[in-house]
């Protein structure tokens, strides 16, 4: 086992440098870069002092020296924990994301124990009753759910909200409460603003999910061992949920890699949409200004999360399953 | 002799534990109804062998998973009894008025009544270790600790000759080979020491050594522990090793019905005939080709009209088995057939 | 009783052989399941209607693409009527001309219908002129009311644009968008699938490497990485291509895998093998043997890749890094409703998410029902 892990860790590292360097090339790869971008906007803002300095800005940017001394540069300092300052924010990287990170992962993992709380044993019961009338209405409802895309259902939420109690409820806290210190009314108010993302995101993912776990379910129900698990007398629900069900989470393990990047990138529209203090928003917005420290270390923190992610989903996966773990 | 057996006197007892009467299990598929088991009726003598032949989807596998009530949709048991005379029941108990869900059925099934199926490789669940496999067995019928349910695993293991059963119990399905599985699977099915072992082609997947080893280790135990045995499987060699009696099944019927020797010796129906023919006997010399049964296996969405076999027959008599179904009768004592062949006022004249 | 040797055994028997049995085409076969599933049904024909409309856009559409309405802009729905001011109802739907003015006090622009005049609603009309296909040119529409009186069914934009006839529109960018980036990463995705899964070694090693890392990296963060990348003085068109070259660079990967996974199981196929010692080419092999066993699956995993690439072009159009102006597309329609403000009073920009939604659902009901389709012989 010790082994095992040992070698997909060893695997992992060329990929890792791998998604450095593209990481860092997808940002530099727009013709212009920050200044030029950064003295339109100060035109556009009716500034036009921004255009004679631009020399300037750049060389106290270090934006003259050439790409690959940059990136050597840059990924020396990122190895040390260093992720460079946010050109646009003027802040360092590390602080924008430290800032984030908690209400990020609150509404992530919020909706993901939700999704998956909800979806599996829903999945559960439309496999094992399988063309009966509740079987085919959860199948619609998911096919449904899988259509309705995540920031659209935030939007109609929004509005529905917005009738229903007069609020707009976007970002995660009411103005009144933004430096008040932690108090049970500013927790409500948390919870409240947290309903629209949650639900909009909740439905897609529960659908997810259902259909996933259904598949799976029917297919292993199909399987030799279920009749052996059978004809030994086994009770029904332990067929069910010690076997069956134990053999169909391989595809949602599997699938775990990539929601622990999900958990800071997910729903990144939604966020946006719903103006969202969270890593998604900083992200779009610092693709769009070429801000190139800060989308930058973003996108390879989601590429770091996405290996770590698959290096836990196969580990969990060869604990699981034994033909993997004596391979 | 098993000790609760020992219980009831053997006058008591009935002689046959098992006996299927007109047992009809059909699938309603979306293409139409299959009738997959149509009218079949059977006895398995206590103690005995039965040996059910067949070619692929005769109906035998379905007539097994409907004693235990296994059949699942679209399969459903439409008509018909099967009686079973177990250790409480004198009078016996018709399986196909229980719910296929029922405690009652449950506790039957692995302690009364165990089956072992064709594919060992994927009859156990890959995630769990053998022992854990067996362990349950006895856990769901047996009142004791989960220690001792591993102290019978083990000795269940060294029952069907496992090397190293202590071993073997702490390793997972993948890691054994496809005979040591079904021994495995032999051994589980024997835990509760059940009265009827209904054993779907055991043998069927493995190579001819192993067969020959499991076919004989099946024997050995079946005297040891005094349980019947339903043998069902498509190999004459198979059934002539192992059966005490013989029901050829064709098309969800059962079409001839006697004890080994007779049937061997003397068999009736066109279709046992044309299967012996098929085999090729060492020593004996034929001029050419092998016999080959004409045809295939019709799709059993469009069974035949009359005698399911009649368009593959080499005894086919015009407007006669292709219009009415013969029945099953007895010929001599203890063979019976259904054939027009020999059947009393069938309106067949002679040519 | 007759003897097992009768003379009957000469009897001439009429020939029973498989003729006899539903012997039926595996097309047909697919075909029969497909129809069987109602709700693939309901979404072919959904998609169909869908597809027609954005074909015919200029003829639904009372009004033209850039046709703005100067004294509409943001107004809500104008729908036809059937009852008038004094409550009498008639067939014919009509509609009032209205006054639009801008309230001195709340500087709020207020419509107030002129009820002395109807317009009746004038079907199979002369309007604005368009061009269906780029080839045939009309000026019909299905529906059309005479100035000064106006019909807009979902209301208008800020630029007083309406809203209905650019959502059909928006539907010729939108729903082949999903087809060119599908049709591309096809191409991609099948030549190096069937090319890796055929010839496995070096070449399947590297390209099984990086599809790994393309399919295990979220989509969104790097399809707005990458539409980042298009440069942002490329015409309408350009762009369009681009978006669809973006979304295909993410999917094909996915695609290519699949594609790769039956051909290895293919390859040990005894006809393949047959084939092979027959000295068949490798191009024969492929061509005559894999592409053809393949095809239909490989036609069920493009059409579920679809909404996948519809929902990235309306989730890039709608952040404004996908579709630019002149061209339309329902991501871009809906990037009006973005601002929560604009949105909360003028509902109606959210109604292209309907076509979204309704189109994606759809796509999944086929796939769903092709995927079944495909697979005749399972269960």
């Amino acid at each position: 086992m010790a082994k095992y892990i040992l070698r997909r860790v060893v695997a992992i590292l060329p990929t890792l440098l791998l998604i450095t360097i593209f990481g860092f090339l997808v940002m530099e790869a727009p013709e212009g870069d920050y200044v030029t971008s950064y003295i339109i906007r100060e035109y556009g803002h009716g500034n036009t002092e921004a255009a004679r300095i631009e020399d300037q800005l750049r060389e106290f940017l270090a934006l003259d020296r050439p790409v690959y001394e940059r990136f050597v540069t840059w990924l020396a300092r990122f190895a040390q924990g260093d992720f460079g300052d946010s050109f646009d924010l003027r802040r360092p990287v590390r602080d924008i994301i430290n800032n984030r990170i908690g209400l990020t992962l609150t509404i992530s993992l919020a909706t993901f124990a939700i999704s998956w709380g909800i979806g599996i044993p829903l999945g559960v019961y439309s496999a094992t009753h399988q063309y009966s009338k509740s079987d085919n209405f959860l199948t619609t409802v998911t096919f449904v759910g899988l259509g309705l895309p995540d920031f659209l259902l935030a939007l109609a939420f929004l509005i529905l909200g917005w009738q229903l109690t007069g609020e707009v409820l976007t970002g995660l806290q009411s103005v009144e409460f933004l430096d008040q210190p932690w108090s049970l009314a500013k927790l409500l108010d948390l919870l409240k603003h947290m309903v629209i993302p949650v639900c909009a995101v909740v439905i897609t993912g529960t659908a997810w999910v259902m259909r996933v776990m259904r598949g799976n379910l029917l297919d292993q129900l199909g399987k030799d061992y279920i009749v052996t698990l059978r004809a030994k007398g086994v009770p029904e629900r332990v067929v069910i949920w010690k076997h069956a069900v134990k053999n169909s989470l391989h595809p949602l393990i599997a699938a775990l890699g990539q929601t622990l990047a999900w958990l800071i990138n997910g729903f990144t529209i939604t966020s946006i949409v719903l103006e969202l203090p969270t890593i998604q928003t900083v992200y779009l917005n610092a693709t769009l200004q070429q801000d190139v420290y800060l989308a930058g270390t973003i996108l390879i923190l989601i590429g770091f999360l996405v290996l770590i992610g698959t290096l836990l989903a196969d580990i969990i996966l060869a604990w699981m399953d034994p033909r993997i773990r004596y391979e | 002799m098993p000790p609760i057996l020992s219980r009831i006197s053997v006058t008591d007892m009935h002689p046959n534990l098992l006996e299927i009467t007109d047992l009809r299990t059909h699938f309603f598929t979306e293409q139409g109804v299959v009738p997959a088991v149509d009218g079949v009726s059977l006895q398995v003598k206590r103690g005995g062998t039965l040996g059910v032949l067949g070619e692929s989807g005769c109906g035998k596998s379905v007539t097994g998973f409907s004693i235990l009530r296994l059949v699942r949709p679209p399969g459903e048991i439409v008509g018909g009894a099967i009686r079973y005379y177990g250790r409480e029941t004198v009078n016996g108990e018709d399986l196909t008025a229980l719910d296929a869900r029922s405690e009652e059925l449950r506790q039957l099934r692995g302690a009364e009544i165990a089956m072992i199926f064709q594919e060992p490789m994927t009859s156990l669940d890959p995630l769990f270790t053998v022992g854990n496999q067996i362990m349950e067995a006895i856990l769901y019928h047996q009142d004791v600790s989960k220690a001792e349910a591993g102290k019978i695993a083990v000795e269940m293991l060294d029952k069907v000759r496992m090397p190293q059963p202590a071993d073997v119990i702490k390793q997972y399905p993948h890691q054994l080979s496809g005979g040591m599985r079904q021994r495995v699977m032999i051994a589980m099915a024997l835990s509760c020491e059940p009265q009827l072992l209904i054993a779907d082609e055991p043998t069927t997947a493995l190579d001819v050594t192993t067969e020959a080893q499991i076919l004989e280790l099946m024997r050995e135990l079946q005297d040891e522990l005094g349980m019947a045995i339903m043998f069902i499987t498509h190999d004459l060699g198979v059934i002539a090793e192992m059966a005490e009696e013989v029901a050829v099944m064709y098309l969800g019927k059962v079409v001839e019905q006697s004890d080994i020797q007779s049937l061997f010796a003397d068999p009736q129906h066109p279709y046992t005939r044309a299967l012996m023919q098929s085999i090729p006997k060492i020593g004996q010399k034929t001029d050419g080709r092998l016999e080959a049964i004409r045809g295939m296996v019709p799709s059993p969405r469009s069974i035949p009209t009359g005698c399911p076999f009649h368009p593959r027959c080499a005894s086919f008599i015009a407007d006669v088995c292709n219009v009415r179904a013969p029945r099953l009768q007895e010929t001599k004592r203890g063979h019976s057939v259904s054939c027009f062949l020999y059947e009393d006022g069938g309106g067949v004249n002679e040519a | 009783m007759l003897s097992p040797e009768s003379p009957l055994d000469q009897v001439a028997f009429t020939d029973f052989d498989a003729e006899e049995t539903d012997v039926i085409s595996v097309r047909r076969l697919m075909w029969l399941r497909f129809k069987r599933n109602r709700l693939a049904l309901i979404g072919s024909v959904v998609l169909i209607i869908m597809y027609l409309a954005a074909i015919l856009a200029g003829f639904i559409g009372p009004y033209g693409l850039r046709e703005t309405h100067a004294k509409f802009p943001a107004s809500p729905p104008l729908l036809p009527r059937f009852v008038d001011e004094e409550d009498n109802f008639g067939f014919r739907p009509f509609v009032y001309a209205m006054e639009s003015k801008v309230d001195t006090k709340t500087f709020k622009r207020v419509l107030t219908p002129n009820t002395e005049v109807k317009h009746y609603v004038h079907f199979f009309a002369r309007g604005t002129p368009y061009t269906i296909l780029g080839f045939i040119e009309s000026d019909i529409h299905l529906f059309h009311v005479d100035e000064p009186a106006k019909v807009f069914l979902l209301g208008t934009d800020k630029q007083g644009r309406d809203l209905f006839s650019r959502i059909f529109y928006g539907a010729q960018v939108s729903l082949t968008v999903g087809l060119v980036g599908v049709s591309m990463s096809l191409i991609f995705g099948t030549l190096i699938g069937i090319a890796g899964g055929y010839f496995g070694g070096l070449f399947d090693d590297i390209s099984q490497r990086v599809i790994e890392v393309l399919i295990s990296f979220p989509q969104i963060p790097l399809w707005l990485a990458l539409a980042a990348l298009i440069p942002p003085t490329w015409s309408s068109v350009q762009r369009f291509f681009a978006i669809s070259i973006v979304l295909s660079l993410v999917n094909w990967g996915g695609l290519s895998r699949q594609v790769r996974g039956m051909v290895y199981a293919l390859r040990e196929e005894d006809y393949v093998i047959a084939a092979r010692y027959a000295s068949a080419s490798n191009w024969r092999i492929i061509v005559k043997h894999l592409l053809p066993n393949t095809l239909s699956h490989i036609l069920v995993i493009a059409t579920i890749s679809i909404p996948a690439m519809i929902l990235g072009e309306t989730a890039l159009s709608f952040l404004g890094l996908g579709i630019q102006p002149p061209m339309t597309s329902w991501g871009l329609l809906l990037n009006q409703a973005q601002h929560t403000r604009v949105l909360i009073q003028q509902p109606w920009l959210l109604t292209p998410a309907l076509f979204v939604v309704a189109t994606i659902i759809s796509f999944n009901f086929l796939g769903d029902g092709l995927r079944d389709a495909a697979d005749p012989f399972a269960n």
